[in-house]
């Protein structure tokens, strides 16, 4: 593999421990990424595999992470996004935002996407076996988008309630634990829980995250959720 | 009188009380009831064209007229707070082209349920959604990707090598030290062999001697002790026999020891007796035996005679020192001070001879440099 002269003569490495490098960040993600269910890889922990090895150069993980998402597209198929972390919007109203700046500026993460049609991954990729999770994850984000971004946590169990899924159920035939499947959505950062103190004690809210709020995704939803719901469309209601 | 007034008066007090305890409990808990329904018809509420909304305001504001106790009032303060979130809430959902949370379920009920819609039991709703449907219709949105199942565990294992044992030098504590060397001929034979060949050859000789000439040593308790040491192994081997005379007298007299056929019928057999000998038998025997009439020799302290035989040699050589065993001593400069032990006897007859000649335990402590 031969990298663009004016950008590889910047590191003065060589190209094979280039490959090597590239190689290991595309393994890891890999990997990862079916270790943690989903779960975003944050970039700290591709940065470290590159530093880890004693290549110090500014700038030298940025272009080994951009070699990987090229080489991921290319050969896998596999668009890797980047998420930029978001906070808890309490948090950003109270002002806590300028104290933790500079951390969140930092707090990027990766996610990998099938860039399949649709019909072809539907076909031959999508996993059958954890089907059911999209399908929730899909539920609980257009109730909360709904809701207006954000929703407490009792409210939240009350629109589930409707659908079978009770708040302290441990053996529910799909999900068994019903409050750790919502929590596996806050781990994949579709959402994210945020403590707020009422007159009434502590109460929880549940907000969209930055995974469920990354723009292909989002649009899709609203696009999906406002076609589910127009389908009870009747003449009367235009009257 | 005054007192039954008064009893009377106490009493219907009491009676008034408990029935305004009873009107405010009664009035907290249909504040309750309320709060409840107001969580269970919340969607209502919100829906446009609908009049609930009104009916809760005066069903809340007919409540708050009974109102007269802070307790009372903090909890319809609670009821009116509930109800204009619950009204905030809607109004926000209503930012999205008029959906509501609940329109998006009952759409997902309707489209996703088993055929026969929801059921109100529990468990049959919890199985009448068709999740992998709603999957498989929305997996376009997410299209996760799935990764590689071949290898989950540590990426970079690398292998630990073994550490090495560093030895630490250790230096020798002293100089080489040989040990005494014996006689060859002394090796086989204790002292008490040699003492009970001594007793036998003098039995052999005497073939009946007396029991305290045999044993005591005028001079030596100790000695006299081990000669009925030695004595009691001859005995125990059938080699001697004590036997009593008429007069009382204890006679000691060799004797074959029992064959083997013996022992092994049972002709032989052992029997047990304690001899008690202590310092004052010893005295007391020595006045019952005449001097001169012992029959074992004294034997020479074998310091004694090494000194003695050191002397002999002193006007030749040069003075060498008492050969001495060098004890390496734990303490706590490590073993850095020798002591040179030279042990000589201490016996009890001191009052004989020996306290101006014989040295007592020489120590000498030389710092080892």
């Amino acid at each position: 593999m031969s990298y663009p002269p004016e950008i590889a003569s910047q590191f003065d490495i060589p190209d094979l421990e280039k490959d090597k490098l590239v190689g290991e960040v595309i393994r890891y993600i890999l990997f990862k990424t079916e270790q943690n269910s989903g779960c975003p890889i944050r970039r700290e922990e591709l940065t470290q595999l590159i530093t880890a090895k004693g290549y110090k150069q500014r700038n030298f993980p940025s272009f080994v992470i951009d070699e990987a998402k090229s080489k991921l597209s290319s050969i896998f198929g596999y668009e890797m996004r980047e998420l930029q972390r978001s906070r808890p919007s309490a948090a950003a109203n109270t002002g806590r935002a300028s104290q933790s700046q500079q951390s969140v500026g930092d707090a990027k993460s990766y996610i990998i996407i099938s860039k399949l049609p649709s019909d072809v991954y539907g076909k031959f990729v999508e996993d059958k076996s954890s089907v059911h999770l999209s399908g929730l994850t899909f539920v609980v984000i257009g109730i909360i988008h709904l809701a207006g971004g954000k929703i407490t946590e009792e409210n939240l169990w009350h629109h589930l309630k409707r659908l079978g899924l009770h708040e302290n159920e441990e053996n529910h035939p799909k999900f068994s634990n019903t409050k750790q499947a919502l929590e596996a959505l806050v781990q994949q950062r579709y959402l994210q829980k945020e403590k707020v103190n009422g007159p009434e004690g502590n109460i929880v809210h549940y907000e969209l995250a930055e995974r469920a709020l990354d723009a292909p995704i989002y649009d899709k939803i609203k696009e999906y959720v406002a076609q589910m719901v127009q389908k009870d469309a009747t003449p009367l209601e235009y009257d | 009188m005054p007192r039954e007034r008064l009893n009377r008066n106490t009493r219907k007090g009491k009676s008034d009380d408990t029935g305004a305890a009873v009107d405010r409990r009664l009035l907290r808990s249909k504040y309750l009831t309320f709060k409840n329904r107001i969580s269970d018809e919340r969607d209502d509420i919100s829906k446009v064209d609908s009049h609930k909304l009104i009916t809760f305001i005066e069903e809340v504001d007919s409540l708050h007229q009974l109102v007269q106790n802070p307790r009372e009032q903090v909890v319809d303060a609670e009821a009116l707070f509930d109800i204009t979130n619950t009204l905030v809430t809607s109004v926000k959902a209503y930012n999205s082209d008029g959906l509501t949370p609940s329109e998006f379920v009952s759409c997902i009920l309707r489209d996703f349920g088993k055929e026969g819609g929801p059921c109100s039991y529990r468990n049959e709703l919890r199985s009448s959604i068709r999740w992998e449907d709603i999957g498989e219709a929305v997996s376009v949105v997410f299209r996760s990707a799935p990764g590689c199942r071949t290898m989950i565990g540590p990426m970079n294992n690398e292998l630990k090598r073994r550490k090495t044992v560093l030895r630490r030098m250790r230096a020798k504590p002293a100089r080489n030290i040989r040990p005494e060397e014996l006689d060859e001929k002394d090796h086989d034979k204790t002292t008490t062999d040699k003492n009970m060949a001594t007793i036998f050859n003098i039995l052999r000789k005497n073939r009946k001697a007396k029991l305290e000439n045999l044993m005591l040593n005028r001079k030596s308790f100790a000695q006299t002790v081990e000669n009925l040491f030695a004595l009691s192994f001859l005995i125990k081997d059938g080699r001697t026999e004590i036997s009593v005379d008429d007069s009382g007298r204890h006679l000691v007299s060799p004797k074959n020891a029992p064959s083997a056929d013996a022992i092994q019928s049972g002709e032989s057999v052992y029997s047990h007796f304690i001899f008690r000998y202590d310092y004052n038998d010893w005295k007391s025997m020595l006045d019952s035996v005449a001097a001169g009439e012992e029959l074992m020799p004294h034997r020479a302290d074998v310091n004694e005679a090494r000194s003695n035989a050191e002397a002999e040699v002193e006007f030749d050589e040069p003075q060498v020192a008492p050969s001495s065993t060098h004890l390496r001593k734990l303490c706590r400069n490590r073993g850095l001070v020798m002591r040179e032990l030279t042990v000589e006897e201490v016996s009890p007859e001191s009052d004989c001879n020996k306290a101006t000649d014989r040295a007592a335990a020489i120590r000498r402590g030389k710092r080892k440099l």
